[in-house]
């Protein structure tokens, strides 16, 4: 691929010549889907001031690949070609635990097999070979049936109490090896629909992705997604952005 | 006599710090293997170990860390601050990769700082040991025991020879047995001929940099058995928990439970050292103040063990 690039092409458009080749039907890994939500709903959609998204979010026993938040939260679980669906059913069942709709989104030769593997309240969507999404079956949000306590699990300690004193639950002062079992029995007894609300609110604050959308601006568009998922420190960020824009031939002496 | 080998993490640095005083009094050297970029900490350190009256090793050329492909930044931290200061030697680690003439010039490089040779996987003890004859009196050699053998280690009668044993068995924390056999060395170290002894505390050799969640917390406590001919030995109390990555500050408490169970049962064999003291009082409060700092109590026990057994 290497050889394929103009002699005057950035290490930028290496990737988004490298994310054309990814992008084909057959060969697309779970990278493509993640950046086709990102692009096509989170940044479609929504826009990372009024969304956030959550990547590998504990739930229950599994993690979710993709959690978009915006008036609710919505779980993506992507298989893509490469992908098995062995572990669906069991990932889904855990999803609903956290989280109010539960999304799969395959490629269209899985599409038959996870509408066969989900129950019916399970949302599917399908990327084309065009690179387009579409809704095979739309989710039903359903706050109501979310486990607190797998919610809790999910969750830091901050955002925990955080959760609490909005909902007007007086959090006990105890020490920090019974933290956790006491603020657990506490969410046992919230309404779930209620703590879903609150949880919603909670981690789109302190999930914010706003303050990255200058960075997400700067780069391609084959990089956006990864931008939004791998933690870049703050005074790394103006570096990345020149790295992207650095002409190939002289980022290929690099040591 | 005892050479503890730390990497120069944040809580292995800051136990060196604050076990410095008892290190100097019982002429404890520890070696130290800096493996972060920031030397701060590690200054910091020194001079505490010079400021007590104590001894250190230093090496100038880590295999583990940030420091791995240069280590000249440790060497201008020793020739800026702690030149002509017999407290503070300059290790060279000796590993596979590197020939008799590397091994010479590190050598050279640091002859102002009492260069120390750490043998841990070098293939040439013979040419070595020739080139250096007319030095190895005044100087000390210390042997990792898995890389350097008796044979190997005969080369260098000559010099004084310390032998570290890495006693600590490291698995999932999870599938620590509850007691294990450590170590004889600091018994047998004279029988092998050997001037002194050292080993990775509580942590091991093996190195790894911070790592995921722990489904399991683990407290590691070295005691000496007088029944048992003085060996060491090390219990493990690991969590009840130990199947989801949440609440340390709980597993801790459950491990923690265990430690001052088997204390109050009267036929422990760990001795009530400093570092116990603060377990107790851990208990007492529920707190759980950071694996890290576990990590240093357990660190400092052992260490307060050792120094007890030699007296």
């Amino acid at each position: 691929m290497i050889e394929r690039v103009t002699p005057c092409a950035t290490v930028g458009d290496t990737f988004e010549s490298a994310f054309e080749i990814l992008k084909v039907a057959g060969r697309r890994d779970e990278y493509v889907y993640r950046a086709a939500i990102s692009h096509k709903i989170l940044m479609g959609t929504h826009s990372l001031q009024s969304a956030s998204m959550l990547n590998e979010f504990r739930a229950g026993s599994c993690k979710a690949d993709l959690v978009i938040l915006n008036g609710t939260a919505t779980v993506y679980e992507i298989k893509s070609e490469r992908d098995s669906l062995t572990r669906l059913a069991n990932q889904v069942e855990n999803y609903k635990r956290v989280f109010a709709k539960v999304n799969v989104i395959a490629g269209e030769s899985h599409v038959d097999g996870v509408l066969a593997t989900v129950p019916a309240d399970v949302g599917v969507l399908c990327l084309s070979r065009r690179y387009q999404i579409s809704t095979v079956r739309d989710a039903v949000d359903c706050p109501q049936r979310v486990c607190p306590v797998t919610v809790f699990e999910s969750l830091r300690a901050a955002e925990a109490i955080a959760i609490l004193k909005s909902l007007g639950v007086l959090v006990p002062k105890v020490p920090n090896t019974q933290r956790h079992a006491a603020l657990r029995t506490l969410f046992a007894d919230l309404d779930p629909a209620t703590l879903h609300v609150e949880m919603v609110r909670t981690l789109k604050r302190t999930r914010n992705l706003a303050p990255l959308g200058e960075l997400v601006d700067q780069l391609p568009n084959s990089l956006q997604a990864a931008a939004l998922s791998i933690p870049v420190r703050r005074s790394d960020h103006n570096r990345l952005v020149t790295a992207v824009a650095t002409p190939l031939r002289a980022a290929m002496a690099w040591s | 006599m005892y050479h503890p080998y730390f990497r120069g993490k944040q809580f292995e640095l800051i136990t060196i710090r604050e076990m410095a005083p008892l290190l100097a009094e019982k002429e404890f050297v520890p070696i130290i293997e800096p493996v972060r970029e920031a030397l701060g900490g590690l200054k910091k350190t020194l001079t505490a170990v010079c400021d007590a009256g104590g001894r250190a090793i230093v090496i100038v050329n880590p295999y583990h860390g940030d420091h791995q492909e240069d280590g000249t930044s440790i060497t201008g931290l020793l020739q800026e601050g702690f030149i002509g200061n017999d407290a503070i030697a300059a290790g060279i680690l000796l590993r596979s990769d590197m020939t008799v003439a590397e091994v010479l010039a590190c050598y050279a490089d640091h002859s102002d700082h009492n260069p120390v040779l750490v043998h841990a996987g070098f293939t040439a003890p013979k040419d070595l040991a020739a080139a250096l004859a007319a030095d190895l009196p005044d100087m000390t050699n210390v042997f990792v025991d898995d890389h350097a053998k008796l044979l190997y280690r005969k080369h260098f009668s000559d010099s004084d020879r310390i032998l570290v044993r890495d006693g600590f068995k490291r698995q999932r924390n999870a599938d620590y047995p509850a007691m294990e056999e450590f170590s004889d060395l600091h018994v047998t170290y004279a029988d092998l001929g050997m001037d002194g002894f050292g080993d990775f505390l509580i942590v091991g050799d093996v190195y790894s940099e911070g790592g995921g969640p722990a489904y399991a917390v683990a407290i590691h406590l070295s005691f000496i058995d007088p029944d048992k001919d003085d060996v060491m030995y090390i219990y493990h109390f690991v969590s009840d928990t130990k199947d989801t990555p949440t609440d340390p500050a709980g597993k801790f408490g459950q491990a923690l439970a265990k430690v001052i169970a088997k204390l109050d049962s009267g036929n422990s064999k760990l001795l009530e050292t400093e570092a116990i003291k603060e377990f107790r009082e851990l208990h007492e409060k529920g707190h759980f103040p950071g694996l890290g700092y576990v990590k240093k109590l357990s660190m400092k026990h052992h260490i307060e063990t050792l120094a007890d057994y030699i007296g």
